[in-house]
């Protein structure tokens, strides 16, 4: 046998540990595993740590935008044996039904705390208790459908819990993430052991959501989660898209009419089931004065009128501080006694492996469990959320690391989940909804993406024409070189003076107008529509960060091409990413984005460029840049056979209708896609704007725009405003008519008011 | 007492509202001392949703929703009511500290001991109570006097306090309206372990000697209600400086003024600000 390389030094210290057990054999869920670990080499190490990295950032789970709090994944699971999980299971599925069953008591009947089992100011002073939802009232019986619970291993061996989580799923969506990242990062792991999948598990919460509404058979159920700028954003938006539910905001809900209705463009649908991933205090400002300005007024009534069901219910905060009281209150309301106790405040947590560099060390190790409501009971998944360090990490996504977990089957014959082929209780996903939000979002993607293309082009044109003349001022080419760069350096507002470190600080520097800050802004606009873009758009992403950090790693002058061709690279694969989206208004809202953004691109480099005559090898030189930057070089060859004309690339990049980069065919393809939104009918002010500027310039004469006056063509500068114009206009009849939430909502009947 | 009352709230808009959300606590409850009919509540424009529900405490909650623009909002309600005086007997002759809550059995009133929202409990309020509950004093003489030494000490000042107005503040300003007075002697009240609730009202005002009645002329009040074990909850208003009497009408209750505002809402509208009436009247009947 080889020697235990990068497991030598291993040691759990004084707490029990879940590789190593008392004695110095492995424990029974590393049994099979072990040789794995054995043969690993530190190399080994690396590179798993390496592929679990990529695989983490490829699915969107780290925030490029908080490069320090990236969603750390261990590449080591935590193995938990059949017999553990079983008793486990029945811990947490019988917890969950008890935090149901406090919870249906504390707004219900009150028993708990009419017989002393519970101090009444455990429940009447905490801040979560919802009065509005107590009392007069029969109390929803069924109040939680996602409960989790953080288990920790103490020194007699017995799981036990630490925290439940009632208030939003935290962490869910992660633990489904961590498995696919797992699962082919570590594929013959993952073949050797029996491990539960959790895939049948997805169906088992969709379950438990759809029915969560009693009153109907086909029930809309929404995933209400804080903006993109929340830090759980990810992971809501990824759980969103697990469950095929619609993810929404506040401002797409409304209650109307005794109901409540989610508004999408086509017009309302109304919604039976919200899951909540915003705290109770943000659900309703008109009755839970804890936000003044978000949240869904009339909310809590029609809860109380049992008009829309909101899991978990809004007053399950309370729950947070009954701990303690939960053996009693399990004999009183279930008649048994309490299978998973609380661990105690002091109580050493046992230890994992966790790979640290080039080894393996123990680190105290947390199980988050997850259970769903299924009938009358609870189901726990098999499988969870291991999380390392940081006891103190209110979000998981604060913790050092994760960890996937490695629920072992007894037999490799046992169902997945113990579900079989049970089939679906509800109808299928819906998929996402067209809301105000996601419609601006992604229109900003579109722009965004279609910016940073234009951006990255013109810088390595830039640095095409530095690279053959920065040391030729004053050949014609040099003289073209100053001309273009003056004309970058007014249009994005920098001040490097050398060419090259111009190109530079665009690719690299964070500082606005730069490609990272698009890059940023692009991915703010994609979280907020997360659930409508393919997992594939994180790749892309990628690979234009990867571009940018080579460049920030890279100091020599020739790595600037290399690195803004892998830009150039991942831009042109989202382009194809958005090729495959369903053609639905989100779809269109890309597109509108994308057209937009080139007509005012094309436009403006044309301007910016050639309003000037320089004098014929200058204006040459010019004009390929120009063809270049809009990357019609190739048509213009075909077509002109190489003779470079100032009126040619102006009439080509300008007007042609057929020169897919032209500003003639963005516009077309913005009037296009314009009519193929919801409510169009030809003369919507959206549309009105867009035709009347494609009506323009099917009138222009290509001549007028190269026209000069002295050394100026005023024809361009006056066809570059009124696009500019144009499209700012169009930008706020779109956002009248499609991003729109409405205004903003504000409280009246403030304490003093009219009393005397 | 029989009183026919009228209560007319209206908030006008410098701006379009577009949709408004409300919640009403216009409705006076039946109570041990009182019996309330012929309500009617109505809002313009008219709401497409309405309803009422009891709350927590046992409250009338109205909602409304009014999708239509509206400029102005107007929230009329009205009812009888038949109002006797409270009667707690000798039980207001117990030593104070029996009447404070202890125990499971007395679970109910245990949050009406706590700070609330609105109502924090500090040393200061406390040092302020503690003359008037001097060891085995009879309830009812200990609450009276903190009462006369209120409206001794605090002046009645409208426009003093604001929405932020924090019992501390109130203090040091020795200077409020009836809701601050109302929620001051709650601490006090509070901070000797006793239980205190906030209680929204009407107060019928009399006119003066040889003039007629004014309509609209009354107020909304507010005053408290300290619990006595066994007998109920003593009525006491500091802004009067005397017990309640058949002249107050009760509408709700609740820890403070949060739990039962007249009204309040939410409206999606540009509008910055909006002018506020209220015209009460509780007519003798």
């Amino acid at each position: 046998m080889a020697p235990p390389r990068v497991l030598e030094g291993y040691h759990a210290s004084d707490h029990l540990d879940e590789l190593i057990d008392a004695e110095g054999g492995f424990t029974p869920g590393w049994t099979t595993l072990r040789h794995r670990l054995q043969s690993l080499t530190p190399r080994d190490l690396d590179r798993l740590q390496g592929d679990v990295r990529r695989a983490v950032r490829r699915s969107g789970m780290a925030d490029q935008r908080r490069g320090d709090r990236r969603w750390r994944l261990d590449p080591l699971p935590l193995m938990i044996d059949h017999d553990t999980w079983a008793e486990v299971r029945a811990g947490v599925a019988q917890r969950a039904e008890l935090l149901g069953a406090v919870y249906a008591d504390l707004y219900g009947e009150q028993r708990l705390l009419a017989e002393g089992l519970m101090p009444p100011e455990v429940v009447t002073g905490h801040r979560g208790f919802v009065r509005s939802l107590a009392g007069g009232l029969p109390s929803d019986p069924r109040p939680l459908s996602i409960v989790a619970c953080d288990l920790q291993r103490g020194a007699d061996g017995d799981w036990r819990v630490v925290a439940d989580h009632v208030q939003d799923p935290a962490g869910l969506g992660y633990a489904l993430q961590n498995r696919r990242v797992m699962a082919a990062a570590l594929p013959n792991w993952f073949r050797d052991v029996h491990v539960h999948r959790l895939s049948p598990f997805v169906q088992a919460i969709r379950d438990a959501l759809t029915t969560a509404a009693e009153t109907t058979e086909a029930p809309t159920v929404v995933v209400l989660a804080p903006g993109p700028e929340s830090q759980a954003a990810y992971e809501y938006a990824a759980l969103a898209m697990d469950l095929g539910f619609p993810l929404v905001e506040a401002s797409d809900l409304v209650v109307d009419a005794g109901a409540v209705w989610l508004r999408e463009v086509k017009g309302r649908t109304r919604v039976d089931v919200i899951v909540r991933c915003v705290d109770a205090g943000d659900l309703d400002p008109l009755e839970l004065r804890e936000s003044s300005s978000s949240g869904v007024p009339g909310l809590l009534e029609m809860v109380r009128r049992s008009r829309v069901k909101v899991v978990n219910g809004p007053g399950s905060s309370v729950l947070d501080g009954v701990a303690p009281h939960l053996p009693d209150a399990s004999e009183a309301l279930l008649s048994e006694p309490l299978l998973l106790g609380s661990a105690g405040v002091d109580a050493l947590p046992s230890t994992a492996p966790i790979v640290d560099r080039k080894s393996i060390v123990a680190a105290p190790v947390t199980w988050r469990v997850f259970a769903v409501a299924d009938g009358a009971g609870f189901r726990p998944m098999a499988g969870g959320l291991g999380l390392i360090g940081d006891d103190d990490a209110e979000y998981p996504g604060a913790f050092r690391a994760s960890k996937d977990v490695w629920v072992l089957k007894a037999s490799a014959d046992d169902s997945d989940q113990g579900l079989g082929d049970r089939l679906s209780a509800g109808p299928g996903p819906a998929g996402p909804a067209a809301v105000p939000h996601a419609l601006a979002d992604l229109y900003g993607v579109g722009r965004l993406m279609a910016g940073a293309e234009d951006l990255v082009r013109v810088s390595l044109v830039l640095d095409r024409w530095a690279e053959d003349f920065a040391e030729r001022p004053h050949s014609s080419g040099g003289r073209t070189l100053r001309v273009l760069s003056d004309a970058l350096r007014r249009v994005t507002g920098r001040e490097d003076l050398d060419p090259r470190a111009l190109t530079r600080g665009l690719l690299s520097d964070t500082t606005p107008g730069g490609v990272p800050q698009l890059i940023v802004d692009l991915i703010d606009h994609a979280r907020g529509a997360q659930d409508q873009l393919s997992a594939d758009f994180w790749i892309a992403i990628d690979e234009v960060d990867n571009g940018i950090h080579d460049l920030l790693d890279d100091e020599e002058p020739d790595g600037v091409a290399a690195a803004g061709a892998r830009m150039l690279t991942g831009l042109l694969a989202l382009d194809g990413v958005v090729a495959n989206m369903v053609r639905d208004p989100g779809w269109h809202m890309v597109r509108i984005g994308q057209a937009s953004q080139r007509a005012r691109s094309v436009a403006r480099i044309a301007d910016a460029l050639l309003l000037e005559r320089q004098g014929i090898d200058i204006d040459r030189g010019l004009g390929q840049a120009v063809l270049a930057a809009t990357e019609s070089s190739i048509t213009h060859a075909r077509r002109y056979r190489g003779h470079v004309r100032a009126a040619d690339v102006v009439s080509l990049v300008l007007l042609d209708e057929d020169n897919p980069r032209s500003l003639r065919f963005a516009v077309g393809a913005l009037a296009s896609h314009v009519s193929r939104l919801p409510g169009a009918h030809g003369a919507t002010r959206p549309e009105r704007i867009v035709e009347s500027l494609r009506d323009h310039l099917d009138d222009i004469d290509a001549r007028s725009l190269t026209t000069t006056d002295g050394a100026l063509r005023p024809g361009l500068r006056e066809l570059s405003l009124r696009v500019a114009d144009d499209l700012s206009v169009f930008d706020e009849a779109l956002a009248e008519v499609y991003h729109d939430s409405g205004p903003k909502l504000r409280l009246f009947g403030a304490p003093g008011e009219g009393v005397t | 007492m029989r009183y026919l009352v009228h209560h007319r709230t209206s908030y006008d808009y410098d701006d379009v509202v577009r949709a408004s959300y409300g919640m009403a606590y216009l409705i006076p409850r039946d109570t041990v001392r009182q019996t309330v009919s012929a309500i009617r509540i109505t809002a313009d424009p008219e709401p497409i949703d309405a309803s009422t529900h009891t709350d927590y405490y046992g409250n009338a909650a109205w909602y409304f929703q009014i999708p239509t623009e509206h400029r102005r909002l107007e929230v009329v309600s009205s009812c009888a009511v038949e109002v006797v005086d409270q009667n707690l007997g000798r039980a207001l002759q117990m030593p104070w500290e029996q009447a404070r809550p202890r125990g499971p059995q007395d679970w109910r009133q245990h949050e009406f001991t706590e700070a609330s929202p609105m109502i924090a409990i500090d040393e200061q309020v406390r040092e302020y109570a503690r003359p008037s509950f001097t060891s085995g004093r009879a309830l009812g003489e200990s609450v009276m006097d903190l009462v006369h030494r209120f409206a001794g000490d605090f002046e009645y000042r409208p426009g003093s306090t604001t929405i932020t107005s924090t019992v501390r503040d109130v203090m040091n300003d020795r200077a409020g309206v009836c809701q601050d007075f109302a929620q001051v002697m709650i601490a006090a009240l509070r901070s000797m372990g006793l239980a205190a609730r906030y209680v929204s009202g009407y107060l019928a005002t009399e006119p003066p000697p040889g003039k007629e009645r004014v309509r609209g002329a009354d107020a909304t009040h507010a005053w408290l209600a300290v619990w006595v074990r066994d007998a109920g909850w003593f009525s006491v208003d500091p802004t009067n400086d005397q017990a309640v009497n058949d002249r107050y009408v009760t509408v709700a209750w609740g820890r403070d003024y949060g739990d039962v505002p007249p009204l309040k809402g939410v409206i999606f509208s540009e509008s910055g600000s909006s002018e506020l009436s209220v015209a009460v009247d509780v007519e003798p009947a």
